[in-house]
């Protein structure tokens, strides 16, 4: 990397690390350390190729997806996301919106990995499921059963999402096989 | 609301919770990690007892596993250093600084050779219909307005000498220690503890080192009816501040603590699912934090019966109390022996307020003092202790008091808390200054 490469990568990371670091925790189910870890990760890959990558971000974006996914892969799956605080259901007196807020926070950060990131790209970066299925390395119908799952377990804590459904539940490769 | 608004919303919502640490980049670029290490290097040779380490944009995540150098200096413009220097055996200004108006103090308190380096106040913060966790917020010394400041840091000790603390971030166990500049607010250095996370950590006497107590989870979250669930301790971790060097060791007791008998509680409900025996780690609290002896030569954990302290060596083994500990280990006060080791702090006689000053050596008493607590040791013929207002209608309601060995003169240094059994009521830190 040459000083004029290394300028722009600079510039790159300040101008674009909140908005990176902000997907990063919520990828990690808002875990501040590991979203640090996955954010830098993929920059120093994306550092050693920095010459032939045209354009960044959704490089990075794509890649801190996938070594999200690989790391809990690698880990057997037996990796938790450590919460603090355990999901509770909403009671008949807990029905403001914070707390329903709250309680889909823990919800989410208890989805494994591959579902989160999924939830993520659909209702964070607001993608269609084909750039959703690109992305991911999967089917669209493995986006939408995968999806449908995740929405399955957070309507369990917050039924206010009862209308919400991920379009067909057809699933054309069951969740987590190699992509 | 929409489910899809309300699912996006909290998404948002929640993102704007992460924080950009600095140095993002020069982590990430190829050869600035060797060439930083080199660096490192070179200062830790050419330093004998003072190292100094470039502030600003130390903040390291990704490091060697603890045990091979772990400290990394900043690439960013070079400021002031962190210079791990001895404090001088008595400190340079030893005048009285009181603050016998607000509660919590304002302003600076200190006698002889303790300061109020920080003070902290608790609450509890409801996680689930069952569970709770014990928020600590911390108000720290600022030596620039000479008042005290709020953070939000879960955990800080003070270094003798007033002039760095050591500092753990909100989320329990914590993966790095921060060593913050108290002039200038800000943390000039990341120490990695990932393989061990942490949720205490302590200064040695000699400003040099921490020891940090490792665990599995938050020990401060617990059930909301106080059933015990044991400590999830799994260590702890020796941290060489300058050089960054962090060695993580267990606990190994010479007789196994009596097991008690402990809640097992599902993570998901909160609910008790039945209980099991604490086993080789025979303690009801969930925190065992370790903290240094008086000279740094040994660590030591607090008991619950028969005796106040436990002492192990740095390789965490149990060793027996240093000769000037023999009798004052069935003390409970918190002061401890004296700094020329000849007197211990001890209880006095009920009802009270009383408390007693005896020999090391015999055990006879010394003095006595018309207080509640001896917290320190200001000097050989000063503590630094509890004393309650008027004529002690009220035992809980007590201040900071500078008192002589002899009983005969004693000082107000702080306002006296309304309650100090109370939520939220402030605790102070006191450190050599």
């Amino acid at each position: 990397m040459d000083a004029a490469e290394e300028r722009r990568f600079r510039e790159f990371v300040a101008a674009r690390s909140p908005a990176l670091m902000r997907l990063g925790f919520l990828l990690t189910g808002g875990d501040q350390h590991a979203a640090e870890d996955l954010l830098q990760t993929v920059l120093a890959k994306a550092a050693a190729r920095w010459s032939v990558i045209d354009d960044p971000e959704p490089y990075i974006r794509r890649a801190m997806y996938r070594q999200q996914v690989s790391w809990w892969r690698l880990a057997g799956r037996r990796r938790e996301t450590i919460v603090a605080e355990a999901p509770e259901s909403p009671g008949a007196d807990d029905t403001h919106r914070t707390d329903v807020r709250l309680v889909l926070r823990r919800a989410l950060a208890r989805l494994t990995p591959r579902q989160r990131a999924m939830v993520v790209l659909r209702y964070y970066e607001d993608l269609p499921e084909l750039d959703v299925a690109k992305i991911m390395g999967c089917s669209v119908g493995t986006v939408r059963s995968t999806t449908n799952r995740s929405l399955a377990k957070l309507r369990a804590v917050a039924p206010e999402l009862a209308d919400l459904r991920a379009g067909h539940d057809r699933c054309d490769q069951p969740e987590g096989a190699p992509a | 609301m929409k489910p899809e608004t309300l699912l996006k919303e909290t998404l948002r919502d929640w993102a704007e919770q992460a924080r950009v640490p600095d140095g993002l980049a020069d982590r990430a670029l190829p050869g600035r990690r060797r060439r930083r290490l080199r660096t490192a290097a070179t200062l830790a040779g050419a330093g004998a007892a003072v190292a100094a380490v470039t502030a600003a944009a130390v903040i390291v995540t990704s490091l060697p596993p603890a045990g091979t150098v772990a400290a990394l200096p900043g690439t960013a413009a070079p400021t002031a250093g962190v210079l791990l220097t001895p404090p001088p055996a008595e400190p340079a200004d030893t005048d009285l600084h009181t603050d016998t108006v607000n509660s919590p103090p304002r302003h600076f308190i200190a006698a002889g050779r303790i300061a109020v380096s920080a003070y902290y106040t608790v609450s509890t913060e409801k996680l689930t219909r069952d569970r709770v966790r014990t928020r600590t917020t911390w108000y720290l010394y600022d030596p620039a307005t000479g008042t005290y400041r709020r953070t939000e840091w879960s955990r800080l000790d003070v270094a003798p000498g007033l002039r760095y603390a050591a500092v753990l971030e909100r989320a329990q166990p914590a993966r790095r220690v921060g060593i913050l500049d108290m002039m200038t607010r800000k943390v000039v250095k990341w120490i990695d503890l990932r393989d061990h996370p942490v949720a205490s950590v302590a200064w040695s006497p000699d400003g040099t080192r921490l020891v940090a107590t490792s665990y599995a989870r938050d020990p401060d979250i617990r059930s909301t009816d106080h059933v015990p669930e044991g400590t999830s301790r799994t260590g702890f971790v020796i941290v060489d501040v300058a050089s960054g060097r962090a060695e993580f060791h267990v606990v190994r007791h010479k007789a196994r603590p009596t097991p008690s008998r402990v809640a097992i509680v599902d993570p998901r409900t909160g609910k008790v699912k039945g209980y099991r025996s604490t086993g080789d780690m025979g303690y009801l609290n969930a925190r065992r934090d370790l903290a240094w002896s008086d000279d740094g030569t040994l660590l030591w954990e607090p008991e619950e019966t028969g005796q106040s302290r436990r002492f192990i060596d740095l390789a965490g083994k149990e060793v027996a109390p240093p000769e000037r500990w023999r009798l004052a280990i069935r003390a409970w006060e918190q002061a401890g022996v004296s700094p020329d080791g000849t007197r211990y702090a001890d209880h006095g006689e009920p009802p009270g307020p009383q408390t007693t000053v005896k020999d090391t050596a015999t055990g006879e008493i010394v003095g006595v003092q018309g207080v509640e607590q001896l917290l320190a040791w200001a000097d050989d013929d000063h503590l630094i202790g509890l004393g309650c207002a008027g004529d002690c209608e009220n035992e809980f309601r007590n201040g900071l008091v500078l008192v002589s060995v002899d009983g005969e003169h004693v000082t107000r240094l702080s306002a006296y808390r309304r309650n100090s059994q109370a939520e939220g009521t402030w605790v102070p830190l006191l450190t050599r200054r």
